[in-house]
């Protein structure tokens, strides 16, 4: 009789663990709703991701997803308490930097996608210097939606209507901006009320001043130094010599950038050093302008010439979400070739992630964009990196308000400089950047 | 006994949801952020590792901290003096009612009912170096020397927040005021013409004695407001350029948001209230003992 039970017993449960996977496969038919936070205010990106999104619940009909637009700063503010509570979102589009990913990685807040990674095939898919803009430690983390490009727009219109030639060296560059501002032009449209589009400059003149390896060998490895001769080199040439020279407006602590884009819309100035997501507003609104996106030029003494390039923000999957197996889909649904495609044709985003570049309807200006891109997926063109991406958040401070106090006059380069380095090593020791310390 | 304690039990009966309220949402957070103060919490780990009196030793020799300390001051200064005089000759030449009081009123109340951030707005397009008017007026009447980017010079910046705030300020200190006019003796203010008094007399010892309860209560929330300015600071200058124009509460919001030091923001925040409250007291106790 004990028997009996026993064999009836042992037969209940062979039966219970042969169910088991089929209950978990119903577990995924049921009902989700993934809760979505996002960083798409901008009304036309916006109707693309909601027609986006919509278009993943009419293939998966199980899940719903629930978005909310949250502006940056709002976002920033928020996220990390509302991570932490656990009822928070299951999927955010948040900032990749050390300073925003690496600080929610480090806490376990977001999920490793390591395993999900391979499990999908992104690392097949998704470009490597992308996934590792968006990695915590050698671990990816998030993955990247923009790859930026910066460089510099050229008004080749008014350059051939000024009779001026686009400036391929440093010292061409100050002879260029001379005239230009005699022909009664801002030579470039730098505003720099934020603070924060002084890193761009400070990447693309750092870059070319020691190149990307070794660019590289300081963000990644922490080799190197950033108050080194060439450096400072770097950091004179656009905040002192080009500010000396006239290249842009003596006010340009008290310029925004939403105003120096202005500038350059307008016509009042020649050239913008700045990235590839303003393309779409130039393609809007500088309809009768022949556009040009060239790399800044080299300076003497330097490396050469580089394109740098960045991550944006990343999708993340939050640590406490329930619905880890829905999020994953929903990720590998926004990075799948036909989703790239659409990101790219109706947002104009430049997605590090495989896709058809020719079958791209894309304006000249974003066919240019689209090309480098790719030949630097393609190994054949080599980016210098966007620093800010991968810096602490004190080191960032530094620069924001150290390059503001030199355009007012009040720091010189090699005070930059040495402060940039002090703050870099204080931040190395906090563990508050990409490096290992 | 029973009937008093009936009536004061209905009293804290209906004292209960204030007191709650105030317990959670003031007591509750004024006291966590003690506990994170003294860690170093960066706002996103589960655990907070105690450093005791590390971040106030640290705010003690923070140069940064003695620059939005030197700037809190100045606001306190220049945002409760100027307020007061401003809102004060409006209120009293409207004294009177004279004619056009009902459109004067709205006019110098009106900046006072708009939103911070529409103020921070309006006024960063009157500075605009490029197309802002002050400097198009400047240069209009032979002035241009002086234009300039007035929120991204270092030198001016925070005086240029402070005309925009000052400016929204005025509004609410003249409505103010000019309800407190209204309890002023006209008896007290003709015998002392009667006896002599010039103009500048009646208004010293005349009037002003009896707005007494009035500007005190505008001073003290000038005062406060002056310490924890923060609103119109991070919408047109987000404390730059270059730190010129940060506070105690930008640089607080900096410390949590921006670098991730939630226990140095904490502890930046006490002080900020501590130096608010011991102000707030300071000049209500000399006040009294003027008056007294």
């Amino acid at each position: 009789m004990r028997s009996g039970w026993a064999r009836a017993a042992l037969v209940a449960l062979l039966l219970a663990l042969v169910a088991l996977p089929q209950f978990g496969r119903a577990a995924q038919d049921e009902p989700v709703e993934l809760l979505v936070w996002d960083q798409f205010t901008d009304p036309t990106e916006s109707a693309v991701v909601d027609a986006i999104y919509a278009a993943f619940t009419e293939q998966n009909p199980n899940v719903t997803v629930r978005r909310e637009a949250v502006a940056t700063e709002q976002m920033r503010q928020t996220v990390r308490t509302a991570l932490a509570s656990g009822t928070g979102p299951d999927i955010i589009f948040y900032d990749a930097g050390p300073g925003y990913l690496g600080v929610l990685a480090d806490a376990g807040l977001i999920s490793s996608l390591e395993p999900l990674a391979e499990e999908y095939g992104w690392n097949e898919r998704i470009a490597e210097s992308a996934r590792r803009g968006a990695s915590w430690e050698d671990e990816l983390f998030g993955l990247p939606l923009q790859a930026d490009l910066i460089g510099v727009y050229v008004n080749n219109t008014l350059m051939e209507e000024a009779g001026l030639t686009t400036p391929t060296t440093f010292e061409e560059i100050l002879t260029f901006c001379q005239d230009a501002s005699a022909a009664g032009y801002i030579p470039f449209a730098f505003g720099n009320q934020e603070g924060w589009p002084a890193f761009h400059q400070i990447a693309m003149t750092g870059n070319n001043m020691i190149g990307p390896e070794a660019m590289e060998a300081l963000l990644l490895e922490n080799q190197g130094r950033w108050d080194s001769p060439e450096m400072v080199r770097a950091i004179e040439a656009f905040f002192v010599e080009m500010r000396d020279a006239g290249c842009y407006s003596e006010d340009a602590n008290g310029i925004t950038y939403d105003d120096g884009n202005a500038l350059f819309f307008g016509g009042q100035s020649l050239l913008h050093s700045t990235g590839n997501w303003l393309i779409t507003e130039i393609s809007e609104n500088m309809p009768d302008y022949e556009v040009e996106f060239v790399p800044f030029p080299a300076i003497e003494g330097g490396a050469g010439s580089f394109w740098d390039s960045g991550v944006g923000s990343a999708y993340m999957i939050s640590a406490s979400s329930p619905n880890q197996e829905a999020a994953a889909e929903f990720l590998d649904y926004l990075f799948s070739p036909e989703v790239v495609q659409r990101w790219v044709d109706e947002a104009n985003f430049v997605v590090p992630a495989e896709f058809d570049v020719e079958a791209v309807d894309a304006t000249p200006l974003q066919r240019s964009v689209l090309d480098t891109l790719a030949a630097s997926i393609a190994g054949e063109e080599q980016f210098g990196y966007n620093i800010d991406v991968l810096a602490p958040p004190a080191f960032n401070d530094v620069m924001l308000n150290g390059f503001q106090a030199m355009l007012a006059g009040d720091r010189t380069a090699e005070e930059q400089a040495a402060a940039m380095q002090a703050a870099w090593e204080e931040g190395m020791a906090a563990g508050a950047a990409t490096p290992a310390p | 006994m029973t009937q008093s304690w009936q009536r004061s039990r209905a009293a804290v009966l209906f004292m209960l949801p204030a007191l709650a309220l105030y317990l959670v949402f003031m007591v509750w957070p004024f006291l966590q952020s003690f506990w994170f103060a003294l860690t170093d919490w960066n706002g996103a780990t589960a655990t907070k590792t105690f450093v005791g009196l590390a971040n106030f030793a640290e705010l003690a020799g923070d140069g940064l901290f003695r620059l939005a300390l030197r700037n809190n001051l100045v606001w306190v200064v220049v945002g409760t003096a100027a307020p007061l005089a401003i809102g004060m000759v409006l209120a009293l030449l409207l004294w009177n009612r004279p004619k056009g009081f009902t459109l004067f009123r709205t006019i110098f109340f009106l900046p006072h009912i708009l939103l911070t951030v529409v103020i921070g707005i309006i006024w960063s397009w009157i500075y605009n170096p490029i197309f802002g008017i002050l400097n198009i007026w400047l240069d209009g009447i032979g002035l241009g020397q002086v234009s300039r980017g007035w929120l991204g010079d270092p030198d001016v910046a925070l005086y240029a927040v402070l005309i925009a705030a000052i400016w929204a300020e005025v509004g609410f200190v003249f409505v103010i005021l000019l309800a407190g006019l209204q309890n002023v003796s006209r008896d007290l203010l003709e015998a002392a013409t009667i006896d002599g008094a010039n103009g500048w007399q009646r208004f010293k010892d005349v009037t002003v004695p009896q707005l007494a309860n009035v500007l005190n209560v505008v001073t003290a929330l000038l005062l406060i407001g002056g310490f924890n300015v923060f609103d119109i600071i991070f919408v047109m200058t987000q404390g730059g350029p270059a730190n010129a124009t940060q506070t105690m509460a930008t640089m607080t919001y900096d410390a949590a948001f921006t670098l991730n030091r939630v226990g140095y923001g904490s502890a930046i925040s006490l002080v900020m209230t501590a130096i608010s409250l011991v102000a707030s007291v300071v000049f209500l106790r000399l006040r009294e003992r003027g008056e007294g």
